[in-house]
């Protein structure tokens, strides 16, 4: 019994050390900058989605924006979602995709995918187009307009 | 072991006790309903089997509760309250936790049930229930029930007899330690083989699968029978009610929230809770009842 005690102790803190805190580096140095948005607008007037994740929906629809936010050479647009999310405090969930190191966006804002449907789910585009490769992939440029957006119905509401 | 009074009552309300219990837990996934189960069942088999074996199986339960609250935030990362990050970006949330644990103890909950079910609800009730219906299901069904216990019995035999013939292997290699229990699966896989020859030689001598056969059974149903199983049919009954009418949901996400206030959760809380120690409360009066009139003599 000791044993078995003993071990699952080790187990637990073994697993809590896991959840230990994410350092990011606060390097503000960044040398290009980008508009950045993350809207789920496409909720406003949504029936699907159950009643206790309404009030996650912001009153316009838009969960951050800015015109500015700055990226160091090379940064995908993934990796900048996830430090803005990180900095504003915006929950985030995301999980690799085996084989292709791709992410996939699983929920932002705690607005899942498949929580409006079984066609809906997170999206994005830079510069009004959407790109045929993962946002993982996407490597920003200069002056790039990036949104993510959460779509009910595989983006076709939206002329996708 | 010494039968309880809820033992002896007819296999159908034991029955009916265990179908309700059970089906009203899974379908709400309500930690209270699931803290009240959990409750119900440890002391239903305290009074069954004893309160040592009780809190051996308990032991082993907190290891799934314990399992529980550790791997689902590991993996699901949904929630409001965001604790800290993981190392790679994922954060891990109160709710997570909460749901972890939550569903630790619903298993929990379940496989303390599930061993007071096999305690008291044994095979040949089984067959008694249902064996007009389903006659070679049921037979079938008793058989495979008794095997498992009886393998184990035959293979502690056969090891210990085995250890006094040859006591040399104390001390043996790892190899000749392998060698040694293979040999008591041969003897126990053959034993058992030769032993369900034996019986199936017997039940057919014995007339098994001629028409129109009666069995005897030694379980009566009397009115108390029929009064407590009209009383858990009822309660039941209205427990899936409030089940299906959602009125006792559980929110585990984005935040966290159960139904406490409001007549309707509240009445449900208290059917589950009567349903749940009904036969703790027989069993109790009972021996209360058996006490004072020991005491008069």
């Amino acid at each position: 019994m000791k044993k078995t005690i003993l071990a699952l102790t080790i187990l637990a803190t073994f697993f809590l050390t896991c959840a230990c805190a994410f350092n990011e580096n606060n390097d503000s140095s960044f040398e290009s900058t980008c508009s950045f948005t993350i809207s789920c607008e496409s909720l406003l007037n949504n029936d699907e989605l159950p009643e206790e994740k309404s009030s996650l929906v912001p009153d316009d629809g838009i969960i951050f924006s800015s015109d500015k936010v700055g990226f160091s050479e090379g940064e995908s647009a993934f990796d900048v979602l996830k430090r803005i999310c990180l900095e504003e405090k915006i929950h985030f969930e995301f999980s690799e995709t085996v084989g292709l190191g791709s992410m996939y966006i699983e929920g932002i804002g705690n607005i899942y995918s498949f929580d409006a449907g079984e066609l809906s789910g997170w999206l994005y585009k830079v510069n009004k187009i959407i790109p045929s490769v993962s946002s993982s992939d996407y490597i920003l440029s200069e002056n790039d307009e990036v949104l993510f957006f959460y779509t009910c119905d595989m983006g076709a509401e939206l002329g996708f | 072991m010494n039968k309880t009074y809820f033992d002896k009552l007819a296999p159908l309300s034991e029955f009916l006790y265990f179908f309700f219990v059970i089906i009203n837990l899974i379908f709400t996934y309500n930690p209270i309903l699931t803290f009240i189960c959990f409750v119900s069942s440890f002391l239903l088999s305290v009074q069954t089997t004893s309160f040592k074996n009780t809190v051996k199986i308990t032991a082993l339960i907190s290891v799934v509760i314990i399992l529980g609250a550790i791997i689902n935030p590991l993996f699901n990362h949904e929630g409001a309250t965001v604790l800290t990050y993981f190392r790679n970006g994922n954060p891990l949330t109160l709710e997570s936790i909460i749901f972890g644990i939550c569903s630790g103890f619903l298993t929990g909950a379940l496989l303390l049930s599930f061993s007071c079910f096999t305690k008291i609800f044994t095979s040949d009730k089984a067959l008694y229930l249902v064996g007009n219906i389903t006659p070679s299901v049921s037979m079938i069904f008793s058989m495979t029930l008794r095997f498992v216990p009886l393998f184990f019995k035959r293979a502690k035999d056969i090891f210990s007899s085995r250890r006094y013939i040859c006591p040399e292997n104390r001390n043996a290699s790892f190899v000749n330690k392998i060698k040694f229990s293979v040999k008591n699966l041969d003897i126990l896989i053959t034993r058992c083989l030769e032993d369900s020859l034996t019986t199936a030689l017997s039940m057919k001598a014995k007339g098994f699968g001629c028409a129109k056969r009666t069995f005897y059974a030694k379980y009566l149903f009397l009115k108390r029978d029929i009064g407590v199983s009209l009383f858990i049919t009822v309660i039941g009954n209205i427990c899936v009610c409030f089940n299906f009418s959602e009125s006792i949901n559980t929110i585990f996400y984005p935040l966290f929230s159960i139904e406490l206030a409001g007549t309707d959760s509240i009445t449900a809380y208290i059917c589950y809770l009567l349903l749940c120690f009904t036969p703790i409360i027989l069993n109790t009066k009972e021996e209360v009842k058996w006490h004072f009139l020991k005491s008069k003599i």
